[in-house]
């Protein structure tokens, strides 16, 4: 059902260090598959009352700049590590309500890590719309909908979204 | 795959596996009660006008591959099958009028579904919501080509690109030959 919920973290750790941190805050697990480590929990965590398991790989993210026409830039750039996040098992769409149960999930371990932790996260829903962000002493802002990662929306980012590459501090 | 639920079988109907599928090969969408959105129930139909597409349910037991692709896609009774990941531009989405024509994020939805999962060859985007004109089709493609270029990664025979544009026809590109073709 496509990958439709991205977090990026800026760290000092690795990926399977993140994953492990991010466990231990949402009460999920971490599972090591072909080298490559796995966040999962019960959806019900995160979005009470839905069944499933919400989670996906944890990978190293390195910026896109340098393959990109000279001046573009998007905002995931200077963020090193990936969440890549999806519901299996369960609904997606909350019947009633037809609320997006992968964005709520999502944005509950945003606001996990957000809480807890000194790292600057953004989230990404559908490729491109930038959802909300978090930075170490500013807090987290929820961007107005239809803001997206792209260099135009820039301004709209309010700051918020880390723009210096790992190492370039 | 194993879930707290005990041992569940998912993804075990006709075709939802790679294998030839013989007499069982029928042009148009299959199990489209699999998908919960319309808009993905829309995109497997229009792509079953060309191909037998069989939809999948979301994983995790997974292991050869990064992803969550939507679909199987087969050409003929022999086709082993083709994973394949559902995109669309969502029209809640304004142009910027520095992406007037919806090229740069047709790009960035044709390049995400093989960033992650080699499993991928097939990546569909649905333009039609907004009405994605043939030309920006074109240019989006040839952006994501552009950039693996100067990733300097190689390009396989058994990828493909799909664009469905506004005007209800549809911008092909094939890894085997290059080419970029266009059908009304």
């Amino acid at each position: 059902m496509s990958v439709r919920e991205q977090l990026f973290v800026r760290t000092d750790g690795s990926p399977a260090e993140v994953a492990e941190f991010v466990a231990k805050l949402i009460g999920g697990r971490t599972e090591v598959r072909d080298q490559q480590v796995w966040l999962l929990v019960d959806t019900a965590r995160l979005v009470p009352g839905v069944e499933g398991e919400f989670g996906g790989p944890v990978v190293a993210h390195n910026s896109e700049a340098a393959f990109r026409p000279a001046g573009e830039f998007e905002a995931p750039d200077a963020y090193n590590v990936e969440l890549r996040l999806w519901q299996a098992g369960g609904r997606r769409v909350e019947p009633t309500t037809g609320a997006d149960i992968e964005e709520r999930a999502a944005t509950a371990v945003f606001q996990a890590l957000a809480a807890s932790a000194g790292l600057a996260v953004i989230h990404v829903h559908d490729d491109d719309v930038l959802l909300r962000a978090a930075l170490p002493g500013a807090g987290a802002i929820e961007f107005p909908r239809g803001t997206t990662i792209y260099d135009w929306d820039e301004d709209k980012w309010n700051g918020f979204v880390l723009r210096t590459e790992p190492g370039d501090a | 795959m194993p879930t707290n639920a005990g041992p569940v079988v998912i993804n075990g109907l006709i075709g939802q596996m790679q294998g030839a599928l013989g007499d069982d090969f029928a042009i148009g969408a299959h199990y489209l009660e699999l998908f919960e959105y319309e808009h993905e129930r829309r995109q497997a139909e229009r792509l079953g006008q060309s191909f037998d597409v069989r939809a999948l349910e979301a994983a995790h037991g997974r292991s050869d591959g990064l992803g969550n692709p939507d679909v199987l896609l087969r050409t003929d009774s022999a086709d082993v099958g083709a994973y394949g990941d559902l995109k669309r531009l969502d029209p809640d989405l304004k142009a910027d009028r520095k992406d007037a024509d919806f090229s740069r994020r047709v790009e960035k939805r044709l390049r995400e579904p093989f960033g992650q999962d080699p499993r991928i060859t097939v990546a569909v985007v649905d333009g039609r919501d907004v009405g994605l004109t043939i030309d920006a089709a074109v240019r989006g493609i040839r952006r994501a080509l552009g950039f693996w270029r100067q990733q300097g990664r190689d390009v396989l025979p058994e990828q493909r690109m799909i664009v469905f544009t506004g005007d209800g026809g549809s911008v092909v590109w094939r890894g085997d030959t290059g080419d970029i073709n266009v059908s009304a």
